[in-house]
C-alpha cells in the first residue's frame, strides 16, 4: 500500500500543473493515473508532460469505443461494483470514441494515461507524429481500425488492412458478417487506371522525394525493390519497400499486414480465458509474455492476486521463453549474414527448452498456460532437478554459439558500425527492449516496474553504448545468459503452495473499468490495455506491440546502407510479424 | 580411327568429371550436415549416396518456365553459356603424367581464359530473367569475378616464374623436389581466396546470397536449366580444387600410392576445406568484397611477384621464408581489420550521442523536478 501512496504522491504535482487543460479521471481499479482532455488541449497536455514532467516515452496510442449506457436493471448492474470506476464512467459522454495515450517516465516508471474524448461525428484529433516519429505508424493503425482522422498527419493510410478495404473493423458498428463481397474486391483491384503498387506509395517527405528522383547529372534511375513478403529473410511476411541506387538503399519503408488476423477484434467476442489462447498466437515466438500481460491486466481488473508459486513459475517460464526467442533471433542473425551453422546450433539448444515447455504446459509454442490467479497446472515431479541441471550448463551452450559469430572477422565487419540507432531516435520511435538498451537507454520493465516475482529476483540489465547491429547482438547474447540465471534463481527460490488462487470465481466477469499492464518481452515493452464492460468478454483488448515500433524505426537504420545491410540490420531488430500485425 | 579414339577419350573425360561433380555434391551435403550436428541425406541409397540422382530426377520432372517479359533467347542459352566453360577447362588439364588433355604451352593461361566465360553466363542469366534480384545478382557476379581474377592470375604468376612455363604439366613436374605450397604459401592463400570468389562460394557467395537476393541470378530458373547452373557450380568446385592441386600441391606426385590416387586425395582435401569454410563463415558485404579484392589482394599479389623474383635470384629457402612471413602478415592484417571493423564509426557515434541516460541520472532529474513542483 505504501508504494501506491508513493505513486499518488509522485503524480500529484503533474495534475496540479495540468489543471485547466486536463481533468483527473479514473481508469479502473488499478493505480494508473489518468487525465482527461479535449482534442484542442491535447498537444498542450502532451507537451507539458513530455517536456516538463519527463514523460518522454510514448507507450500506448490507441482508441476505445465508449460503452453504451447500461440498462437500469438486469444482470449487468448487479455485476457492476458500487466502487468509483463505474461512477467515473458515468461522467463520460456515452457515445463516440476516446483516444488513449499512455506516457511513461523512465526515471521512476510512472505511467500516465491521457484520454481524449472525440466529438461524435468528427473523429478528428491532432497528430503527435511531429512529437514522436513513432506515433506516425501508431496513428495509422488507429485510423485503419477505428477511422480516427489525425489532423496534420503526413501519411495517413491504412497500415494492416489492404488499401481498398471499406470500413473500420474495430468500431462496434462494423458489420463483421457483411462487409465487402469478394467480387467487389476483385473488381476494385482490376479496375483500369489502377497504378502499379510501387507508384501508389507516396514519398514521406520532400527530401525523400528528391532522393527518389535519381541523379540529374548521371541520369540514373532509382531501382524500386519490393523485398518480401515472400523472401527468405523477411521473418515471415514482412514487406520492405526499398528504393535503391545500385546497391545502396536511398529510402525504405516497411509494409505489413499480411499476417493480420484481427486478434484484437476476435478477442472482443471471446471470453477472457479464450483470449489467453488466442494471444499466444500474437507473438508466437514468446507466447508467455502476451499471455502474462493479458492475465496481469485481468487480475488488476478483478482485484485478485496470483499465488507466490505461480509468480515464480511465471518468471521462470517468461525467462525461458525469452531464451528460446533469442535463440530464434540468433539463428536468424546468422542466416541473415550468410552463416548457416549458427541456425542449427541455436535450434538444437532451443529444442531442449521446448521439451521443458511441453512437459510443463503440454505445448511447445502455443502454451495457454497462465490463468487469472495463477497457472494452469503444477510442474511435473522431478522436472525441476532436470531443468536446474540444464540451466547450470547453459553458459557453455551460449559460448559454443558465440564462438561461431562474436569473434568472427567477417561477422564483425558486417555488424560493427552498421545500422546505428541514436538514443534520441530510440525515444522518437518509441523503441524499447534490447534495441533501446543497445543504444544506451537503460530501460527494462522487469526492474523498473516489477511484475510477477521480479520484485523478489534481482535482474541485471545488459546495456551497450553505440546502438549498432553488433551492440544489439551483444546485448541479446548477454540477456540469454542473464535469463538462464534468473530462471535458475526462480527455480531454486520457488515456494511451495497452490498454483492457482482458490478465490478466483469460476465465471470470469471483471467489473467495468480499464487496466494497462506491461511486461518485458524479448522484443521490448509488451502491454495489454484491457477494457471490461462487466460481461464475460472484453470490451476492448489492445496489445501494445514492441516489435511494431521497433520495426518502424527501421528506415532510420537502413537508409544509406547496402542491400546486404538490410537483412543484417533487420535481423538485429528481431521482428515477429505475428505480433506486429496481430 | 583417331577420331573414334578422340571421341571415346572425350566421353570418358566428361564421365569422370560428371561423376566427380556428383560426389562433390554428395560430400557437401553429408560433410556440412555432420558439421552442423545433423546427418544430411540418409534415405536414398547408402547414407544418401543416390541423393544427387534423386535431385536430378526431380529437377527433370519440373516444368521449364520462362518468365513473362524475359529475353527469351538469352534466358534459354544462359545456362549453356555457364555450363560449357566448366567442362571445356578440362581440354588443357592434365590428370596424371600419362593422361592429359591437350598439352598447351600456355595451359594455365588457357584455363583462366575459358573459366572467365562462366560469369558471362551468370550475367546473361541475370540480365535476361526480368527479375530485379536476378539483375542485381548478375551484376554482382560480373563485378566480383573481374575483381578477383586479376589477383588470382597474378598469384599464379609466381608459380609460373618458378616453373619457367605456363604448361600445367611442366608446372607439376617442376614441383618434383618441393611443392609450391612450401615455396609459395603467400601465393597459395591469395589464390585460394580468389578461388572462393571465383566459385561464388561462402564467404563470397554474393551473386546468390540467398538471404539478400532470394537466389540471385538463378531466381527464375527451374527444371534442367537450373540444374545446369547447379552442376556447373559444383563442377567448378572440383575443377578449381584440381587446379590448385596441380599448381601448388605437387599434382599427382606422392609416395607409395599411384599418382591418380594422390591427385584425388589432395583434390578432395581441398573440396573439404571449401565446404568447411561454407559451414563456418558468414558472407562479406558487396562493398567489402570489392575492397578486399582491389585494396588487399591485388597489392598483395603484386608483392608476391616481387618476392618470387627475389627468391629466384637468391635461393628457395629465402623465398620460402619471405613468403611465409608475407602470408603471416596478411593473415594478421585481415584479422585486425575484421576485429576492429567499424571502430571509427562506433567511436564517432558514442561521441555524437548524448551521454548515456542512466537510470540514476534520470531519477535525480525527476526527483528534483518533483520536489520543485511540490515546493
Amino acid at each position: 500500500m505504501r508504494t501506491v501512496e508513493a505513486a499518488a504522491e509522485r503524480i500529484a504535482p503533474v495534475f496540479e500543473q495540468l489543471a485547466g487543460v486536463a481533468d483527473r479521471c479514473i481508469l479502473g481499479p488499478g493505480e494508473i493515473p489518468c487525465a482527461r482532455t479535449s482534442p484542442e488541449d491535447l498537444i498542450d497536455v502532451i507537451r507539458t508532460l513530455r517536456d516538463q514532467r519527463g514523460f518522454t516515452h510514448l507507450t500506448l496510442l490507441t482508441a476505445e469505443e465508449l460503452q453504451p449506457p447500461k440498462p437500469a436493471d438486469g444482470e449487468q448492474t448487479e455485476a457492476a461494483p458500487p466502487a468509483s470506476p463505474a461512477g467515473a464512467r458515468e461522467q463520460l459522454p456515452q457515445t463516440g470514441l476516446d483516444m488513449i495515450y499512455g506516457l511513461t517516465r523512465a526515471a521512476d516508471g510512472t505511467t500516465i494515461i491521457v484520454r481524449v474524448a472525440l466529438e461524435d461525428g468528427s473523429l478528428a484529433v491532432p497528430t503527435l507524429s511531429h512529437i514522436w516519429a513513432g506515433a506516425e505508424q501508431l496513428e495509422r493503425e488507429v485510423y485503419d481500425l477505428f477511422g480516427v482522422h489525425f489532423d496534420g498527419h503526413p501519411n495517413l493510410r491504412r497500415i494492416v488492412l489492404r488499401d481498398d478495404f471499406v470500413g473500420h473493423p474495430l468500431r462496434k458498428a462494423f458489420d463483421t458478417n457483411g462487409g465487402v463481397s469478394s467480387e467487389a474486391v476483385v473488381e476494385a483491384v482490376k479496375s483500369p487506371g489502377d497504378a502499379p503498387f510501387e507508384e501508389t506509395r507516396r514519398p514521406n517527405s520532400p527530401s525523400e522525394e528528391a532522393r527518389l528522383a535519381g541523379d540529374p547529372v548521371l541520369h540514373s534511375e532509382r531501382l524500386v525493390l519490393n523485398m518480401g513478403p515472400q523472401h527468405p529473410s523477411m521473418h515471415g511476411v514482412l514487406h520492405l519497400w526499398l528504393a535503391l541506387d545500385g546497391e545502396q538503399v536511398m529510402a525504405s519503408e516497411p509494409t505489413h499486414g499480411y499476417l493480420h488476423r484481427c486478434i484484437e477484434k476476435l478477442c472482443e467476442s471471446l471470453n477472457y480465458k479464450a483470449c489467453t489462447a488466442l494471444l499466444d498466437r500474437s507473438d508466437y515466438v514468446s507466447g508467455f509474455h502476451t499471455e502474462l500481460a493479458h492475465i496481469l491486466a485481468l487480475e488488476e481488473l478483478m482485484g485478485i492476486e496470483s499465488t507466490p508459486k505461480a509468480d515464480y513459475l511465471r518468471v521462470m517460464l517468461g525467462e525461458l521463453v525469452r531464451i528460446t526467442s533469442h535463440h530464434t533471433w540468433f539463428a536468424a542473425a546468422g542466416l541473415d549474414t550468410g552463416a548457416l551453422t549458427p541456425f542449427l546450433y541455436a535450434f538444437i539448444d532451443r529444442e531442449k527448452i521446448l521439451d521443458f515447455f511441453e512437459a510443463i504446459t503440454g505445448a511447445r509454442m502455443m502454451f495457454n498456460y497462465f490463468r487469472p490467479g495463477g497457472v494452469k497446472a503444477d510442474m511435473p515431479a522431478g522436472l525441476a532437478e532436470e531443468m536446474k541441471a540444464y540451466l547450470k550448463t547453459f553458459d557453455k551452450q551460449v559460448d559454443e554459439c558465440e564462438s561461431l559469430l562474436t569473434g568472427n572477422e567477417i561477422f564483425r565487419a558486417r555488424t560493427r558500425g552498421v545500422g546505428l540507432l541514436s538514443p534520441q531516435a530510440v525515444i522518437d520511435h518509441c523503441v524499447t527492449g534490447p534495441m533501446a538498451r543497445a543504444s544506451g537507454i537503460d530501460i527494462d520493465l522487469r526492474r523498473d516496474e516489477p511484475y510477477a516475482a521480479y520484485d523478489r529476483i534481482p535482474v541485471n540489465v545488459a546495456t551497450a553504448m553505440v546502438g549498432d547491429t553488433f551492440d544489439r547482438y551483444t546485448v541479446r547474447v548477454a540477456e540469454m545468459r542473464e535469463s538462464a540465471r534468473i530462471a535458475l534463481a526462480a527455480l531454486e527460490g520457488m515456494p511451495e503452495g497452490p498454483c492457482v488462487n482458490p478465490d478466483v470465481p469460476r465465471a470470469i466477469k471483471p467489473p467495468p473499468g480499464a487496466a494497462y499492464r506491461r511486461v518485458e518481452s524479448p522484443r521490448g515493452e509488451l502491454g495489454v490495455y484491457l477494457v471490461s464492460d462487466g460481461s464475460a468478454q472484453p470490451w476492448r483488448l489492445k496489445v501494445r506491440s514492441p516489435a511494431f515500433s521497433n520495426l518502424h524505426s527501421a528506415p532510420t537504420l537502413l537508409n544509406g546502407g547496402r542491400i546486404g545491410d538490410v537483412v543484417a540490420v533487420l535481423g538485429s531488430v528481431d521482428v515477429v510479424m505475428g505480433e506486429i500485425d496481430r | 580411327m583417331t577420331l573414334l579414339k578422340t571421341l571415346i577419350g572425350m566421353l570418358a573425360l566428361v564421365m569422370v568429371v560428371l561423376v566427380n561433380t556428383i560426389v562433390v555434391m554428395w560430400c557437401e551435403r553429408k560433410w556440412m550436415g555432420h558439421m552442423q550436428s545433423r546427418q544430411g541425406p540418409m534415405r536414398t541409397g547408402f547414407h544418401g549416396a543416390l541423393q544427387p540422382f534423386a535431385d536430378a530426377l526431380k529437377l527433370l520432372g519440373k516444368e521449364d518456365l520462362v518468365p513473362a517479359g524475359a529475353d527469351r533467347i538469352l534466358y534459354l542459352i544462359a545456362p549453356i553459356i555457364a555450363f560449357t566453360p566448366s567442362i571445356l577447362v578440362y581440354a588443357a588439364t592434365p590428370w596424371v603424367a600419362a593422361f592429359t588433355g591437350a598439352s598447351f604451352d600456355v595451359g594455365i593461361f588457357m584455363v583462366f581464359a575459358i573459366a572467365a566465360l562462366f560469369p558471362v553466363g551468370i550475367l546473361v542469366a541475370g540480365w535476361s530473367s526480368h527479375n530485379k534480384y536476378s539483375l542485381i545478382g548478375g551484376f554482382r557476379a560480373a563485378a566480383q569475378q573481374i575483381s578477383y581474377e586479376v589477383p588470382m592470375i597474378l598469384a599464379v604468376l609466381g608459380v609460373v616464374m618458378l616453373a619457367g612455363s605456363m604448361g600445367l604439366q611442366q608446372i607439376v613436374e617442376a614441383q618434383a623436389g618441393v611443392w609450391n605450397v612450401i615455396t609459395q604459401p603467400f601465393a597459395f592463400i591469395l589464390f585460394f581466396v580468389g578461388m572462393l570468389a571465383e566459385l561464388n562460394r561462402t564467404p563470397f557467395d554474393m551473386p546468390e546470397a540467398e538471404s539478400e537476393l532470394v537466389a540471385g541470378f538463378n531466381t527464375e530458373y527451374s527444371s534442367m536449366r537450373f540444374a545446369l547452373f547447379f552442376v556447373a557450380e559444383y563442377m567448378n568446385v572440383f575443377t578449381w580444387s584440381l587446379l590448385t592441386v596441380l599448381l601448388f600441391l605437387g599434382g599427382w606426385s606422392g609416395p607409395l600410392l599411384p599418382g591418380i590416387v594422390w591427385l584425388f586425395l589432395k583434390t578432395y582435401l581441398l573440396v573439404f576445406v571449401i565446404i568447411w569454410v561454407r559451414a563456418t563463415f558468414p558472407r562479406v558485404r558487396v562493398d567489402q568484397l570489392m575492397e578486399i579484392g582491389w585494396k588487399l589482394l591485388l597489392p598483395a599479389a603484386l608483392l608476391n611477384v616481387l618476392i618470387t623474383a627475389v627468391g629466384i635470384v637468391t635461393n628457395l629457402v629465402v623465398l620460402s621464408v619471405l613468403e611465409f612471413a608475407a602470408a603471416a602478415a596478411l593473415v594478421w592484417l585481415v584479422s585486425r581489420l575484421g576485429k576492429h571493423a567499424g571502430d571509427r564509426v562506433r567511436e564517432a557515434a558514442v561521441e555524437r550521442h548524448a551521454p548515456p541516460r542512466t537510470r540514476a541520472a534520470e531519477a535525480t532529474v525527476a526527483s528534483t523536478e518533483t520536489e520543485g513542483a511540490t515546493a
